[in-house]
């Protein structure tokens, strides 16, 4: 499909950019409007329908101009952009499609009009900065997912943190500032810690080959070595201790465990989940997350795959770890939006067990993962947010009998939560598939706490919605509550259906994942010294599994 | 081998789960997005259409299988559903069908017996709330949950069947909460639904941990004949097998038959569920009925059958899954004794029946299980019907002790009642029930003597000597004795069904007894025909190709007239037990079988009780620790505390004044540490560089 001159060979540009080019200028008019006439500028009602046209707009390029046209069977990037930015520090505007990121981008542009359709209501204070900083958050995210130059896709990452603290702060509930503000800590400390790493690779690239360079891999038509050229020394022996993999893959795995979030750097998240807006607590749970999933398996893993394998074992446990500590949370949760934060650590243990396998089917498992988790987290926040829209609470308790007032809630709201503890059919149920797969390959026993945490909170969760949707109406407040309408229906169904399409039919999505992964696994195998660790566990090595 | 591996072609297949699954999806949406589309009438006709397909599908794709040939197994491949990785941990799941054997008899009895199910139901529509939208989802979901089950026993590999498992269960739990305004429905479909996940991941586990014995085959794969063939093929299976689960391979399988034996025991679970929560008023009938015949009875039976070859290699899971059985079958049959409800009694009697089809499997018995199932889907599925019938007759009330003498005015639902009575107590030769028991007792008897399998026979004998007791009970307080009716039934408005539902009923009492072909053993034939038969016991042989069935008749002709006659004598104990405590009556003898009966209800609340102390003592340990969780890392500040009441545990190393600016709220002292700490690294690095 030809898509026009402008765009045409620019796609990504466009996608990228028209969030953050349509808040830009919605700021400009608005001020224009403010000089000539002398009135309070553009009304947030235009704010609004202007982003819902831009963000749909994107979504729609994306679809039509990226995910249609998208070759499954070609290795390597697909629509590369590459220019020059700040040549001078190793900035490029590098940007480009594979399986990886495909659908994280495609999610990402998706969930900015649902969330748009999802707070029509109910912000009333700063429409304007609202809108502004959700589609400036668009745009950042897109950057993160899209971006082949480190530094570019840093500094994507510190704007996506920044405009969610906005967001979080201004917005949220009535522990907003102290959310805020706690996120901005744990994600400063991930953000300074990313940043030194930068520096150090960017001083590695420099010493190598002597100009800086940032892009992660070599640019098309270019001579110029890209990041994964660079030898880096497995461990410190022979060079400077904050050389080698070793501490270059903490910095990263530290960084990116903040968002992911790996339980003990999780402290933020709940609080920031319970407190964020509707729109907020949804766009963290859908992109926010996914944005450290998406930073290990493009940057630390192939970067530093030494480091990797050796630490593959802790972060494993930890990762289990993560999940036993959320299940058991989960369980004696009132609040449905934290037992949802509880959730998504859940989902992240299944994440990491299938990308710390470091084996392709994991890997696979682990990108599909994150799209279930945004897909499926997504659709359950959103509808969490409709019913303290209408009650003006979240606790369980304050419910019970929804399905005779709201059975369509109710329905919507079962299959997002089955779909979320990986209930066969879904999404969710795919990738855990995946992960366990690999997870059983390395650590049978860990793969196998990780389903009986995945239980746990699975059976927390069924409690909570049987609670919350059926026996009597015991609090009269509910039984007059409205059923969801059809604006309501259609956005979660937006997500609902990708959701069971991919549970139900998923091998043209894993057909488009699996290359570019297979590529990420034969980068990391290159890499590889020879004496460096091996990724299996002792255990699995001695029984000689594989 | 190959042949079977590779299966013959029938795009068909798919056409079996396909019209009750459509029809369960589509009025399901009618229900939810456009309540009141469809009337009461339109939806049961669109219901039982949808189920008919699917059972005229069954009976071609079974007549394809037998022209065939017996070792031939018929695939509909549609596309391929979950790909991933390369070489041998690639996890490849198929869109795919299987019709085998097993697969077969199985299909033919889930679609036919679920058909005249809901066949029955929307003929007697009074069985159901009087609501048309609940009439609505009960036909929906009984639609899902029989294309489910046919899914189930028709996929080709373990993810398919895995996403069938769920499916069932899903339904279960949705037709278990079925009345879910009312908190004990409500309750019920939720405990049903737990019970099936932990089935669920119970599986999940189970096929993982399949998948990776077979990873260093070389025909690693999802694929249900393909597991078997190449587990089946492993030289010295305990030596090859992977050591990480256990001490040698065996254990690792018995590591994989325990999950099975785990996911059976979810269904078993959600059978009792429906059967303990007072069933007459929490799950309706119709839904119960489904599940005691063809949703939960015949999806455990097909699950143990399928993976006999796991359990014949895993020793320590057949014996576990054996006394699984064993126990279920007992305590069953001793709750049936003793509850009042009519429905109560046969769904406790399910309960018991799987238990029986357990032990069977568990003892290596795969035909005997089959057609216990078999024979239990027709008796069962008679006397729920016969059941229902009394319940509409009556106005809903289900206690038995409020019944009394309906067989005067329902003469032909009394028919219907013994013919399933005698099937089900296996007391009367000739009946689908004698045969499919005593293959049942049979194989208890022959197997290794020891002191488990010791306990196992005369265990199984008593069982059935209950079972004559309790269902016999039932029909003499039901159908004889006096008039006990509550008031507001009006005695000349009872009376037998329309005819419809008496085909339906008939359909299955015929069955009840010329089901008996099916399996009709050597040992009677011989007896019979004087030798004139070979083969006789013809599911024996069909299912030769898909299970590894144990020898047909293991006893020789004196064990085996000493195993009937001791089958005989135990149903006529509790026939005659049940006709004197509540038939003749006779005074002392009233006593005598009354006192057992007393000490058992005095004993039966206390057994409940020692039950419930693992939840108990779960719940209570759930609230310590649930005390001692909330405790840790409490991330949510008291409301009045401000923010600086963090816990995070990094920023109490430094110093609280330092952390009270940090965390005031104000950006700018957040901004001013990160600009230092970085400008401070910055310069470390700068300043290394230069050294």
């Amino acid at each position: 499909m030809g898509l026009g001159p402008y765009v045409e060979g620019h796609v990504l540009s466009w996608v990228l950019f028209m969030p953050g080019a349509t808040a830009a200028l919605l700021l400009l008019s608005g001020a224009l409007i403010r000089g000539v006439f002398g009135s309070s500028g553009l009304p947030g009602e235009v704010w609004r329908a202007v982003a819902l046209g831009s963000t749909s707009l994107t979504c729609l390029l994306v679809i039509a101009g990226v995910v249609a046209p998208f070759d499954p069977e070609k290795i390597g990037l697909q629509w590369v952009e590459y220019a020059d930015w700040l040549p001078a520090y190793g900035v490029q505007y590098f940007v480009a499609v594979d399986g990886i990121n495909l659908y994280l981008v495609l999610l990402t542009t998706l969930m900015l009009p649902l969330v748009l359709l999802a707070s029509w209501r109910h912000i009333e204070r700063s429409l304007r900065s609202f809108i502004f900083f959700l589609l400036i958050f668009e745009s950042a995210v897109l950057g993160v997912f899209l971006s082949f130059n480190v530094l570019f896709f840093h500094l994507s990452w510190q704007l996506a943190l920044v405009a969610m603290y906005f967001i979080v702060g201004i917005w949220g509930g009535r522990e907003r500032v102290f959310a805020a503000t706690k996120f901005l800590l744990y994600a400063g400390f991930g953000s300074m810690l990313m940043w030194v790493v930068i520096l150090v690779l960017l001083r590695l690239n420099f010493e190598a080959t002597g100009a800086p360079g940032l892009d992660l891999v070599s640019p098309p038509g270019s001579d110029q070595p890209g990041l994964l050229d660079l030898s880096i020394a497995a461990t410190d022996g022979g060079v400077e201790w904050w050389q080698s993999q070793t501490w270059l893959f903490v910095g990263f795995a530290l960084a990116f465990a903040v968002t992911l979030p790996l339980v003990p750097l999780h402290g933020w998240f709940p609080a920031a989940q319970a407190a964020a807006p509707t729109a907020g607590s949804a766009l963290l749970v859908a992109l926010g997350l996914q944005m450290g999933v998406y930073g290990l398996l493009r940057f630390a893993l192939p970067l530093f795959p030494d480091a990797a394998a050796a630490f593959a074992p802790t972060i494993r446990a930890l990762a289990v770890i993560s999940m036993t500590y959320a299940g058991a949370r989960a369980l004696w949760e009132q609040d449905l939006r934290r037992t949802l934060a509880y959730l998504a650590i859940v989902q992240l243990g299944f994440i990491l067990l299938g990308l710390f396998s470091l084996d392709e089917v994991g890997l696979v498992g682990a990108v599909l993962g994150s799209l279930s988790r945004g897909l499926t987290l997504g659709a359950c926040v959103l509808l969490v947010g409709m019913l303290e829209e209408r009650r003006g609470t979240r606790l369980v308790s304050a419910f019970g009998g929804l399905v005779g007032p709201m059975p369509v809630f109710v329905f919507l709201l079962g299959i997002a939560l089955l779909a979320s503890v990986g209930v066969p059919g879904s999404s969710g149920f795919v990738f855990e598939l995946l992960a366990l797969a690999a997870g059983f390959e390395v650590s049978p026993w860990l793969a196998a706490t990780a389903c009986a945490a995945g239980l746990m909170v699975g059976l927390s969760l069924y409690r909570g919605y049987r609670r919350l949707a059926f026996g009597p109406v015991v609090v009269e407040e509910n039984r007059g509550l409205m059923d969801l309408d059809w604006r309501e229906r259609a956005l979660i169904l937006a997500l609902i259906i990708p959701i069971l399409g991919l549970g139900l039919y998923p091998n043209p999505a894993l057909r488009r994942i699996e290359p570019s992964v297979l590529e990420v696994a034969r980068q990391m195998a290159e890499r590889r010294s020879p004496d460096g660790p091996v990724a299996t566990s002792a255990g699995s090595q001695e029984a000689g599994v594989r | 081998m190959l042949n079977e591996l590779a299966g013959q072609t029938a795009a068909s297949l798919r056409m079996i789960p396909f019209p009750p699954l459509a029809v369960g999806f589509l009025l399901a949406m009618v229900g939810i997005f456009g309540r009141g589309a469809l009337s009461r009438r339109t939806v049961a006709v669109i219901a039982v259409a949808g189920l008919a397909a699917s059972f005229i599908v069954s009976v071609i794709a079974f007549s394809d299988l037998v022209f065939a040939g017996e070792t031939m197994a018929l695939v509909d491949r549609i596309a391929i559903w979950i790909g991933a990785g390369v070489g041998s941990s690639a996890l490849i799941g198929d869109l795919a069908l299987r019709l085998d054997a097993l697969s077969a008899a199985f299909s033919l009895v889930i679609s036919g017996v679920g058909l005249l199910l809901v066949f029955y139901v929307a003929r007697l529509p009074e069985l159901l709330p009087s609501a048309d939208a609940d009439a609505q989802r009960f036909f929906a979901l009984a639609s899902f949950q029989v294309g489910m089950s046919l899914l189930f026993v028709l996929a080709d590999n373990l993810l398919l069947l895995m996403l069938a498992f769920l499916g069932v269960g899903l339904a279960s739990a949705l037709l278990a909460g079925f009345r879910h305004v009312e908190a004990e429905g409500s309750r019920l479909g939720g405990r049903v639904l737990m019970a099936g996940r932990v089935g669920d991941v119970a599986l999940l586990v189970a096929s993982l941990l399949l998948f990776r014995v077979l990873a260093d085959t070389d025909a690693p794969g999802t694929g249900l004949a393909q597991v078997r063939g190449a587990l089946l093929g492993l030289e010295g299976a305990a030596a090859a097998l992977p050591t990480w689960a256990g001490s040698g391979g065996a254990g690792l399988l018995d590591a994989i038959g325990f999950c099975l034996v785990l996911a059976t025991a979810s269904l078993l679970a959600q059978l009792v569920f429906f059967a303990g929560s007072s069933a007459d008023s929490a799950a309706p009938l119709p839904g119960s009925a489904l599940m005691q015949t063809v949703t939960g009875m015949a999806i455990a039976g097909y699950l143990v059958v399928r993976f006999a070859f796991v359990f014949s290699e895993a020793p320590l899971a057949a014996g576990a899954m054996t006394g699984l059985g064993m126990a279920a079958a007992l305590v069953g049959a001793l709750f049936a004794c003793r509850v009042r409800g009519i429905s109560a009694v046969l769904a406790w009697s399910s309960v018991s029946q799987l238990g029986l089809v357990l032990v069977a499997s568990g003892m290596g018995a795969q035909t005997a299980a089959v057609f216990q199932v078999i024979s239990h889907a027709f008796f069962k599925g008679l006397l729920l019907m016969a059941a229902g019938v009394v319940v509409v007759a009556i106005k809903g009330e289900h206690d038995m002790t409020r019944m009394g003498n309906l067989g005067s005015r329902l003469t032909l639902t009394r028919i219907g009642f013994w013919i399933g009575a005698f099937s089900l107590a296996g007391g009367l030769p000739l009946t689908a029930g004698f045969f499919s028991i005593q293959q049942v007792v049979i194989a208890t008897r022959a197997a290794d003597p020891g002191l488990a399998h010791g306990l196992i026979y005369p265990g199984v004998l008593f069982t059935l000597a209950l079972t004559a007791f309790y269902i016999v009970r039932l029909i003499l307080l039901s159908l004889y004795g006096e008039t006990r009716l509550p008031s507001h039934v009006h005695w000349d408005e009872v009376e037998d069904p329309e005819p419809p539902i008496l085909w339906a009923m008939g359909s299955l009492a015929s069955l009840s007894i010329l089901g008996a072909v099916i399996g009709f053993p050597q040992f009677w034939a011989d007896f019979f025909f004087n030798g004139d038969i070979e083969r006789s016991n013809s599911l024996h042989y069909f299912l030769a190709s898909g299970v590894d069935p144990a020898p047909e008749t293991p006893l020789d002709a004196a064990q085996t007239w000493a195993v009937s006659g001791s089958t005989v004598l135990m149903t006529v104990l509790g026939f005659a037990a049940a006709i004197l405590g509540y038939a003749v009556r006779p005074a002392r003898l009233v006593a005598w079988v009354h006192g057992p009966q007393r000490l058992w209800d005095r004993v039966a609340p206390r057994l409940s009780a020692f039950l419930s102390v693992p939840i108990r003592l779960g719940r209570l340990a759930g609230k310590r620790i649930g005390a001692a969780v909330r405790g840790w890392g409490r991330d949510r500040p008291p409301a009045e505390a401000g923010p600086h009441r963090t816990s995070a545990g990094l920023l109490r190393l430094l110093a609280d004044q330092l952390i009270k600016q940090v965390q005031s709220g104000f950006v700018q002292h957040s901004l001013a540490l990160s600009v230092t700490g970085s400008l401070a690294l910055l310069a470390y690095f700068l300043w290394a560089g230069g050294h």
